[in-house]
This record gives C-alpha cells, structure tokens and sequence, in this order.
C-alpha cells in the first residue's frame, strides 16, 4: 500500500499515460469504425475497401507497437494474468506488487486484446470477402474459393455486431468510470497525460524514430497484402511443384 | 473535464441513432413494392447462385442440386424484366441501386434481361446434363453475365 494523501494533495502527480502513437491510432479507429459501418450499408464497397486497408495498416502499426513501442502500449507491460484481473477487481486498484500503476487496467487489458483480435478477425475476413461477379471483392479473394468467400462474407457482417457490442461496452465502462469513480478516461486519451492523488512512475516513451520504423513495417505489408501481392508467391509456389 | 466527456458521448449517440434510422418511407408505393420485389428476387438468384459455386468446389458434387438451383435461378432470371416498372428508378426517392439508364434505355435494360435468360436457360440444360466441368465452365458463363449486367445497370459498388 502507498502512503495516505490529504485531500488538498489530490491530483499532483501529472505525468504522461498514453504516447502519441497510442492517441492517433484510437481516434483514428474512431473515426474509421463508423466510416466503415456506412459504406458497407450503403453499398460503397470500392471505398469501404479502402477505408479497411487503411484499418489494416492501423491494426499491424498497433500490433507492432504493441511489441516495440512505450510501456503503456506494450502488451507485456499491461496483458496479465487471471490473477491480476480478480485482484483488480476485487480492490478496484490498478497496482504491480502493490505500486500504483497506470495505463491498462488488467480488465482493460482483456479489452484491447479483444478489440485488437475482433478487429483484425474482421479485416481478415474482409480481405477475401465478396463475390467477383456482385460487387467488389476484398484484395485477397482470389487466392480463396467461392465457399469460403461466402463464409467469409457471413463472418464478416456477424464480426461487426460483435465489434458493436465490444464498444458499446466500452463507452458504458468509460461511462461507469467517469459517472461513478469521477475518472475521465477520455482527457488521458486526447492529451496524453493524467493527474494522479499517488506518486506513479512515469512510463518509458518509445522514440520517433521508433514509431516510424513501425510505421514504415505495417504501410510496407498493408501494401502488399492490400495489392494482392501474395498470389505472386502462390503462382510460384505452384510452378515450382510442377 | 466533464465537457469532453459530454461532447463525445453525444457524438456516440448521434452515431448510434443513425444505425437505427434508416429508411422511413410509405410503405406500399407502388414504387417501393417494384424495388422491394426486385431485390427479393435478386438475393434468391444469388442464393441459388452461390448454392452451386459452392457445390461446384466440393470433391463429389452432389449433381442433382445443380438441377434444382438451376431451374430456381432461371425462374427468378425470367422475372428480372418485369421488375422494373417505371418511376421505381432513382428518381422515386427510395434506396436502390438501380441506374436511370434502365429507363433511359429500356431496349439495352430488355436485351440485357433477355440475354440473362438465354444463358440461364442454356444452364439448366447443361445442369440436366450431368457433366460436372461442363457446370463449372457454366457457372463461370452465369456469373459473367450477372456481372456484365450489374456494370452497366447497377450502381457502382
């Protein structure tokens, strides 16, 4: 346990939570998600498919930071055990052997673990979704056959339902946590920093030049995947076994 | 700051009422009767469309199902003429992907109608046949033509 503060000390350790790239990639799925609700339903697939390149390229960018990025975007720092998730839920404190912790809560972490896999599942399911002959089809359809295009497609519209629900869940446990615990978790999200009532150690800042790295890995295979580039090695595949 | 957080859990609910707002049109106008018709029909020809490519990838296909979907299809392609009655175009308001141009060049729309039924006719027979390359190259001819019509006549997706 941390030392007791008075009242009139609350909210004096300030330090940064979330980095940049963390910040650009949730508002830009922000933006993206709704983007890509209503070009599917208003049957704008050429730009749908767009818009879902552009996701995939979040998604891998997000994993990679997820792998090389600040602490708080590691999924080593903040993915933890079943443990962790019942002692934060039993306390309601999000500590590490007892120290305050900040970033992802160990429930969180469940969150964006799944938000990340739903989301990926469902570009996945985009890139060889659809018909040739109805409309357009995903980048990589061609290396599918038409079954499992077609389950592919039913995959496709049943993932966006559970996404829905996963941030609707979201919003209501921002919801919960501003309405009961008077915690704003959106500030942290736009501005990068919080206000803590404890001493917390301030998490490690991956570089710029880290980020573009990353950066520079997702755009060089959401373009290859995106132009449909793996049939390449598939016809070589094929003509080497010939 | 609570009005951030007022900002964007209005933003979010605009975004959610609109998913539940979509059409709210006068049910039963002639016009919309047409449209809805039409692509009724046109999901049971895909249904019947997409039973027999899938059928056609199996190891052993099952030859009589060719047959039956074969025969819904044609059923469905000879309607397709009748659909699209005048003023069910973009023109009346209601979604559809319909392009004017069916009705701005109604003998092109009933050439190409006719040609699907053509094909589709030719398929049945094929189907009857028994001879599964002979469906599968068939199927590719069907889908060509779907195809060719959508480009001309639909809305690009």
């Amino acid at each position: 346990m941390t030392e007791k503060f008075p009242a009139i000390a609350r909210e004096t350790f300030r330090t940064v939570v979330w980095d940049i790239p963390v910040r650009i990639v949730h508002w830009c799925l922000v933006l993206l998600l709704p983007a890509l609700w209503w070009t599917a339903e208003n049957n704008y697939l050429s730009w749908h498919i767009r818009i879902g390149e552009v996701l995939l390229g979040l998604l891998l960018f997000r994993v990679l930071w997820g792998l090389f990025g600040s602490s708080t975007a590691r999924f080593t720092t903040f993915v933890r055990g079943p443990r962790a998730i019942l002692e934060f839920l039993r306390s309601g404190r999000n500590e590490i052997s007892g120290h305050p912790s900040i970033g992802h809560t160990p429930l969180g972490a469940l969150s964006v673990v799944a938000m990340l896999s739903l989301l990926l599942s469902q570009v996945a399911t985009g890139l060889i979704a659809g018909d040739p002959d109805d409309g357009a089809t995903g980048p990589l359809n061609h290396l599918v056959g038409y079954a499992t295009a077609m389950t592919a497609t039913d995959w496709h519209e049943i993932g966006f339902n559970i996404i829905l629900g996963l941030v609707i869940l979201h919003v209501v446990a921002i919801g919960f946590y501003f309405v009961r615990k008077g915690n704003n978790l959106v500030k942290p999200m736009i501005t990068g920093h919080k206000s803590f009532s404890v001493p917390v150690s301030a998490p490690q800042i991956a570089s710029a030049t880290r980020a573009i790295i990353c950066a520079g890995a997702a755009l060089a295979i959401t373009v290859w995947l995106a132009s449909g580039a793996p049939t390449k090695i598939l016809q070589q595949d094929q003509l080497e076994g010939k | 700051m609570p009005t951030s957080r007022i900002v964007l859990s209005a933003i979010f609910c605009v975004g959610l009422a609109a998913c539940g707002a979509e059409t709210a049109q006068a049910p039963g106008s002639p016009a919309e009767q047409a449209i809805t018709a039409r692509q009724a029909n046109f999901e049971a020809i895909k249904e019947a469309n997409d039973a027999m490519k899938a059928e056609a990838e199996a190891e052993a296909p099952d030859l009589a199902l060719f047959q039956a979907e074969a025969a819904t299809l044609l059923g469905h392609v000879e309607d397709i003429g009748k659909l699209f009655p005048e003023g069910s175009g973009p023109e009346a308001g209601i979604e559809t992907e319909a392009l004017a141009v069916i009705w701005e060049n109604p003998t092109e729309f009933a050439k190409a109608a006719e040609r699907m039924t053509e094909v589709a006719g030719q398929f049945l027979t094929i189907a009857r046949g028994g001879d599964i390359d002979e469906i599968r190259a068939g199927l590719g001819e069907l889908g060509e033509t779907c195809r060719a019509c959508h480009q001309q006549f639909r809305q690009k997706r």
